[in-house]
């Protein structure tokens, strides 16, 4: 644990200019009740630039940092840095996941700082219906997380550059089209909400599909770094396989629940 | 001609009395079928300064990543003081110091974050030490890593791994593309080190100048096996380069042949004679020499380890010679 917030701490302080570049970006929604046209709905103008604003951080950011914090370092052959100190495997892979989830989640925030403090609750109530911010907070985190792992797993397979790019590429239509037919049936198949079986409700499948998404990322990133080290092919290898294992068994229970609620189980 | 490349004088130390083994080790990548490293064993005693040689591609880099528990050999295995160091690379990193072939910290970070980063991870920190070294190599404490010199970069690199008080330092082929007085400094550093603590020492490089000041012991990969392992005080006793006439030879083909007593690693005629490089050198063996019917004007001189390096490396394998 000390590990991986000294390697989180690292990450923040080598990227700290971000966290005052979002501040001062979100500075400027600010001007925008001052802006012709604007200035009869200056609250408005705020709330909607402040989530704009907010929104594409929160996308940008961790596909930034999804794609270098961690995967440049293999690629670059700049892991070795990390490996050889006395720090875990396990504690430069949550070190450096941690640090790009905390950068990400931090720019957010002070992104929309310099309006939520001057409007407080009306800045929720105007532009998101009246969203409470402990959901938005709820909503953000694994939102970011997922990017983040996704832009790693990305950035990895296109930069390790070893030859399980073929199979990635191959396996990654494959799963998404037998998801797709699986997720298609079963949500011609469910039920109206509100029933008592909760598998069959389209809006169960949609929450729980993320889910198992962030914990097969999480999985296949946490397999690559303890088991691939410092290695860039063995880490594409261990990434690769752990992924696509993992997708398969996720992929053959979904198939076979559609293949139980067509059966009319 | 033979050459004697094998092992001259045992391995010192049993497992438990040293600071590495490395047995069997194995490395190959993906399909191709040579591997890199073939079955290479050999065990660095405790305090001693080891100097592991080889041509560019020999391996040298795979096994310090092995060694280190960065790389899963395909083979046999590595131990840093009795402990695998693949399974127990991160207990085995506090008493370990590291100086890689690139310098690989991150670009942005000083010297001085790099100290207090690394304060954080090794229980027996000596941070002062870190700014002493540098002030003394005058290498800024303030400017980001990336921006200093390769030699500077080193130079952090060294004062680093040297402030985790070390039981064993590896260094990866540190001085390539260091000036002479950055590669001066780095061997005194090393050296004052040595002194002070006796550290074991794993070292790289093709700075053999600067090996031979500091190496107990050398060993040679070439073509991905370890063709030599040897203290240095041994093989400096065992290679020589004998010069001398030969006025019973008329035919040149037959140049060599009176040297039939020794392991011949490099014979060449010159005009005024015939130099030649020997492996199994010894006095009583030379005496007789001496007095064999032709030779004349015989002279001994002993070869720097460069030239031992050369002679062991550029001799072709007895498979590339029947293949010739």
């Amino acid at each position: 644990m000390r590990g991986a917030l000294a390697v989180a701490m690292r990450e923040i302080a080598e990227r700290k200019l971000l966290f005052l570049g979002a501040f001062v970006a979100g500075l400027l929604p600010l001007a925008f009740s001052l802006l012709p046209g604007l200035r009869e709905i200056p609250q408005e103008a705020r709330s909607v630039a402040m989530f704009l604003l907010a929104t594409s951080i929160a996308a940008a950011f961790p596909l930034f940092l999804g794609a270098t914090i961690l995967a440049s370092d293999i690629a670059e052959r700049r892991l070795a840095f990390y490996f050889s100190r006395p720090l875990s495997a396990a504690s430069i892979w949550a070190g450096k996941l941690l640090g790009g989830l905390l950068i990400s989640v931090g720019c957010v925030f002070l992104a929309g700082a310099p309006v939520l403090l001057l409007e407080r609750e009306r800045a929720f109530s105007l532009t998101t219906g009246g969203l409470d911010p402990r959901g938005l907070l709820a909503s953000t985190l694994p939102g970011i997380l997922l990017l983040l792992l996704l832009a790693h797993v990305a950035a990895s397979m296109a930069r390790l550059r070893s030859a399980w790019i073929v199979l990635d590429l191959v396996l990654a239509v494959v799963f998404a089209v037998a998801i797709t037919l699986s997720l298609r049936s079963l949500l011609l198949l469910a039920r109206p909400r509100g029933s008592h079986e909760p598998w069959r409700s389209p809006a169960g499948f949609l929450w729980w599909l993320p889910v198992a998404l962030v914990a097969i990322l999480l999985a296949a990133s946490w397999v690559q770094v303890v088991d691939g080290r410092a290695d860039a092919r063995r880490s594409h290898g261990a990434l690769s396989a752990t992924l696509w294992g993992l997708t398969a068994v996720f992929t053959a229970i979904l198939g076979g629940l559609a293949w139980w609620v067509a059966g009319g189980g | 001609m033979s050459a004697t490349l094998s092992t001259g004088s045992a391995a010192p130390g049993a497992l438990g009395s040293s600071a590495v083994d490395v047995r069997r080790l194995v490395v190959r990548y993906g399909e191709n079928p040579k591997p890199t490293l073939q079955e290479v064993s050999f065990s660095v005693p405790r305090g001693s300064v080891y100097a592991l040689l080889g041509r560019i591609g020999a391996g040298k880099s795979s096994l310090v990543r092995c060694l280190l528990g960065q790389q899963k050999p395909t083979a046999g295995s590595c131990a840093i003081f009795g402990e695998g160091a693949w399974k127990n690379r991160a207990r085995l990193m506090t008493r370990v110091g590291v100086v890689p072939e690139d310098p690989d910290a991150p670009p942005a970070m000083t010297a001085r974050q790099l100290e207090a980063f690394f304060s954080r991870l090794y229980p027996a920190w000596n941070g002062g030490s870190v700014f002493d070294r540098l002030r003394r190599l005058d290498v800024p404490a303030d400017i980001a890593f990336g921006s200093l010199s390769k030699g500077q970069q080193t130079l952090v690199s060294l004062s680093l791994a040297l402030a985790s008080t070390p039981d064993l330092l590896v260094l990866d082929d540190p001085t390539p593309g260091l000036d002479a007085a950055a590669r001066a400094a780095f061997f005194d550093e090393l050296v004052g080190e040595l002194a002070d603590r006796g550290t074991t020492v794993l070292l790289t490089s093709h700075d053999l100048a600067g090996v031979e000041k500091m190496a107990d012991r050398v060993g040679i990969l070439k073509g991905g096996r370890l063709v030599l392992d040897e203290s240095l005080e041994s093989l400096r006793s065992r290679f020589r380069r004998l010069r001398y006439g030969n006025e019973g030879m008329v035919d040149p083909a037959s140049y060599g042949q009176e040297l039939s007593a020794f392991d011949s690693v490099k014979v060449k005629v010159r005009g005024w004679g015939i130099e030649a490089v020997v492996s199994n050198f010894g006095e009583e063996s030379f005496t007789r020499f001496v007095a064999l019917e032709g030779v004349v004007n015989a002279e001994a001189s002993a070869l720097s380890l460069e030239e031992i390096f050369a002679a062991v490396v550029g001799e072709r394998s007895p498979e590339e010679k029947r293949n010739a």
